[in-house]
């Protein structure tokens, strides 16, 4: 199934521009110890002995430095991989979850679909950015608690797009012909209908993924990301907590557009992945 | 005058793999007060000569030449706007899917008052009052005016879908397959509502469908359809009873007999043609028994064989021969072997 | 009607009570003394006595419940660490300050999103469209702080058009009345900003869904039907498309309202605008509690009404939902 979906991915311009993007990114992260020309918390000095802090781009540092003296361009670099463990970590829990809570209550309907669906309304509620400050500032801050809180958030949505494809695909014949065939309950969901619904999951994951990219991102922006990992968030951070952001534009825009390029580039898959699925939206 | 006249019409949807010639070289008339039927199987373009006629094809398909006379004017000539203030109330349409016909979001009642509103600058207490009335004449409780298209059953929408068509008092109706997705006792019911209608308002009507049956009950003329082009063309006694053309021929076999309970339903063996590209010969003749080297090369000419009547064939000379080998079944299960 | 009425505001009381119940036991799960999450350490052992005795902290845990719930109904949440004054004097002017940043921007978005994206589907094919959809996508993905802070460096470092921060002029509005700040060309001229980058990073999911939106319901039947009624280009979209596309648009104004919630405290921060939001991260840098529960109650509450409203403009859209 996974090679469907490069395939369907593959015919779509944008759709491949956006895998290029997003494979660049993890090949990046993936080779930061051989690709980042310095340590990234390592401080720099001159020849007289200074510290190099705030030091517009140059041949040494193509980035220039923060205020701390550190290299931009190597923390770039290294910045890229919380970004991407956090979010393929998350998309997948949300979608385990999402996906099975849709399955179930779909399917079963009745009561437990009415305890699922309300549960899910009800965290529909929760304003997500402020419930994953106020937990992480209980739990403390670290990449697991990180993800946890973002898949408590986020996996809602998904419940109730494959709760929906569940209902209306409950009705088929096919299911009536396993069900006649005496197959279990369980097999009948997760045999006969989850295939169906890979298509709606798949396009979940990936809106997934850039969610809780952009998320991370803004966690670790207000300081509440974990503090033993540089990620692009908190790179920004430091920047604007120094004070000194407007000045060092070096050290603003690469971490920035970084998650821009990486997160636009998700979304192009997953747009590409949905016209395929929904052909209606395609040919511009 | 006919009251619709369309002379060797050609439409084309253009798409990515080629431009499709759906409906080529078809001409036909419909006179006041007539019926004409088009028959014929799915995609043989009926129902692009509909969407031709009325004018709404979709962004990428156009009429490549031919004239569709209207009342003597060319309507594909016309401005946009002209044509636009035309339809409906000259010409309406009875769609084929009322499912999906009517806007979920808007009363139906209000929906078929809009039609007033715009092409008849009704206000609105007439325009309802009008509406109330049409109910009434299809079938429909006049309470229901305030109700919304899902709270209406199949055969209910069916009728309003009618009622909103003849609302204006059109001169000719077009009804594309209108009773395709209801059951057969209400088909008949609302056809029978519809002739009685058509008594009282005086339309013509253009009836597209692949039910032979339906053609016959309720028209005057038939048209046969095939591969974008007219196969045969006639009164209907004529073109049911005495056959010129072999699709005609086959198809008659595929509708069951009710007086004859021991014969068997013959059908056509094969497809219909990929309507791109080069095409030669006539479009039947992968599928016809009779057919020879010249059916293959050459287009046959739509000819004259009895008044009013006319079909597609080179061998129309041979047609009586034809019409008892076709009414066998090997003729055509033996071609689909040698094929 | 009523019945969907009804159904919608038991759905609300019930998340709300749910959500006090879930603060409460969250609050109280932190290792170590639970009641530190409500007095201050700082205070001496006496006040911490008299606290503790005046919030009922003695007392076993289900009294508490019901005191903290009783509590909250009386807007009573207890004094901050901090600031060392009653947490319910601090939060409504920062309330309000959050409501006229988020809500006008958020109408905004949404409205120019929804019209754009109905405009760009209507007018298919060409640059226009595949530009805009590439904007948009490029635009919503990057983070919405970043922006700001480009808008802050371009338009107030650089073009010194806007201010670099804060609600109003510092010493400007001596002795003035709260309303006459607020209807100040001063706050307004701070307000702007924040503003325009809040409603052009929002409007992007609108107008891309609504794009989407349009161009299925552009292909149905009843449109085309519409067409063929010889109605005019111009009722049918408004009348017609518009209406039906904006109905999945309307399910999802709760998902907006809580993205346009969370980019309230991240907008907040690098404005310096101070709202509900700032006070909420500046209370949990410096572990004030009580605030923070306060604040998180209050923007959750915010969020919870707002989906309630979209739920009832949702009912008037989709007669669907409502003549069952």
């Amino acid at each position: 199934m996974l090679g469907d979906f490069l395939r369907f991915i593959a015919r779509s311009k944008l759709g491949m521009f956006g895998l290029i993007l997003f494979a660049a990114c993890v090949l990046v992260a993936v080779f930061a110890p051989v690709l980042a020309p310095y340590e990234p918390m390592q401080k720099h000095y001159d020849v007289s002995g200074k510290l190099m802090k705030l030091r517009p781009p140059s041949q040494e540092h193509l980035l220039g430095t923060t205020i701390l003296g550190r290299d931009v361009f190597s923390q770039l670099i290294w910045g890229g991989r919380p970004a991407l463990v956090i979010g393929l970590l998350t998309a997948m829990g949300v979608v385990l979850i999402g996906v099975n809570i849709g399955l179930i209550a779909g399917y079963y309907g009745g009561w437990i679909d009415n305890l699922l669906m309300r549960i899910t309304d009800i965290f529909m509620g929760l304003p997500f950015l402020p419930f994953i400050i106020v937990v992480l500032s209980l739990t403390g801050r670290s990449l697991w608690t990180i993800i946890l809180a973002l898949v408590i958030i986020m996996w809602r949505s998904t419940a109730r797009v494959i709760r929906s494809q569940v209902l209306s695909l409950r009705e088929r014949s096919f299911v009536d012909a396993a069900r006649v065939s005496g197959a279990s309950s369980l097999k009948i969901i997760y045999v006969e209908i989850a295939p169906n619904i890979f298509p709606v999951a798949l396009v979940n994951v990936v809106f997934a993924l850039a969610w809780a990219i952009i998320t991370e991102a803004s966690i670790g922006f207000l300081g509440f990301g974990d503090p033993n990992v540089l990620s692009w968030g908190s790179i920004i951070y430091e920047a604007f907590a120094s004070e000194m952001s407007y000045k060092a534009w070096w050290w603003v825009i690469p971490p920035g557009a970084a998650i821009m390029i990486l997160v636009t580039a998700v979304y192009f898959i997953g747009r590409a992945y949905e016209e395929m699925i929904n052909p209606r939206l395609k040919k511009w | 005058m006919a009251l619709l006249s369309v002379e060797n019409l050609n439409t084309v949807y253009r798409t990515q793999r080629g431009d499709v010639r759906a409906v080529e070289d078809v001409s036909f008339a419909i006179q006041e007060g007539l019926n004409l039927g088009l028959v014929g199987e799915s995609a043989c373009g009926k129902s692009t000569v509909l969407k031709s006629v009325i004018g709404v094809l979709p962004p990428n398909a156009f009429v490549a030449g031919g004239r569709i006379l209207f009342k003597g004017r060319d309507l594909p000539a016309m401005d946009e706007e002209e044509r636009r203030k035309l339809r409906w109330k000259e010409i309406s349409m009875i769609t084929q899917s009322a499912l999906n016909s009517l806007d979920p979001v808007h009363k139906v009642g209000d929906q078929i008052v809009e039609a007033l509103q715009i092409h008849a600058s009704m206000d609105r207490t007439t325009a309802k009052q009008r509406v109330e009335e049409m109910f009434a004449l299809v079938g429909i409780d006049s309470k229901r005016f305030r109700e919304y298209p899902h709270q209406f059953s199949g055969g209910m929408r069916q009728r309003a879908i009618i009622a909103m068509s003849l609302i204006l008092k059109p001169s000719l109706v077009i009804a594309d397959e209108p009773t395709t997705s209801l059951d057969v006792i209400v088909q008949d019911q609302i056809l029978k509502n519809v002739r009685k209608l058509q008594g009282m308002l005086g339309f013509s009507m253009l009836l597209v469908t692949h039910d032979m049956a339906l053609v016959i009950e309720n028209c005057d003329h038939v048209g046969v359809m095939y591969g974008g082009k007219i196969m045969e063309l006639g009164p209907k006694r004529e073109v049911i009873l005495q056959p010129f053309h072999p699709y005609t021929m086959g198809l008659k076999n595929s509708f069951p007999n009710i007086l004859d309970r021991r014969s068997e339903l013959i059908s056509i063996p094969g497809v219909p043609p990929v309507l791109m590209g080069e095409l030669r010969g006539c479009r039947f003749f992968s599928r016809c028994p009779f057919g020879t080297e010249q059916c293959s090369t050459e287009i046959p000419p739509l000819i004259e064989v009895g008044p009013e009547h006319r079909a597609a064939c080179h061998y129309t000379d041979r047609a009586e021969e034809m019409r008892n080998k076709a009414a066998l079944a090997e003729t055509w299960l033996n071609m689909a072997r040698d094929r | 009607m009523i019945k969907y009425l009804i159904n919608r505001i038991l759905l609300m009381v019930l998340t709300l009570f749910v959500l006090a119940t879930l603060m409460f036991f969250m609050f109280r799960m932190l290792p170590g003394d639970p009641t530190m999450t409500v007095i201050s350490s700082a205070l001496n052992p006496k006040a911490q006595e008299e606290m503790k005795r005046q919030y009922g902290l003695d007392k076993p845990l289900h009294e508490q419940y019901a005191a903290y719930l009783r509590n909250i109904v009386c807007l009573d949440f207890g004094y901050s660490f901090q600031h060392n004054r009653k947490v319910s004097d601090m939060i409504s002017g920062r309330l309000l300050n959050t409501i006229l940043l988020i809500l006008p921007s958020m109408i905004a978005a949404y409205a120019l999103g929804v019209v754009g994206g109905a405009l760009i589907a209507w007018k298919r094919g060409g640059k226009l469209e595949i530009g805009t959809v590439i904007v948009s996508t490029a635009f919503q993905s990057a983070p919405v702080f970043w922006l700001s802070m480009l808008a802050i460096f371009v338009f107030s470092v650089h073009l010194d058009l806007f201010p670099l921060g804060h609600i109003v002029s510092p010493g400007m509005h001596h002795g003035k009345s709260q309303w006459a700040i607020y209807f100040s060309l001063d706050f307004l001229h701070h307000l702007a900003l924040p503003f325009i980058v809040n409603t052009l990073y929002n409007l992007c999911f609108p107008l891309l869904l609504m794009r989407s939106s349009m161009l299925e319901t552009l292909g149905e039947d009843y449109v085309e039907l519409c067409r063929m009624k010889g109605l005019p280009e111009r009722k049918i979209i408004y009348n017609h498309a518009m209406r039906n596309s904006f109905l999945p648009i309307a399910t999802t104004l709760p998902l907006i309202l809580g993205w346009a919630v969370a980019g309230s405290v991240v907008i907040e921060t690098v404005f310096s605008w101070p709202g509900l939001g700032l006070l909420m991260v500046e209370a949990v840098q410096r572990s004030d509690y009580p605030l923070v529960q306060a604040c998180f109650l209050l923007i959750a509450v915010l969020t919870i009404v707002g989906n309630f409203v979209a739920d009832l403009l949702y009912g008037i859209l989709d007669p669907r939902i409502v003549y069952e």
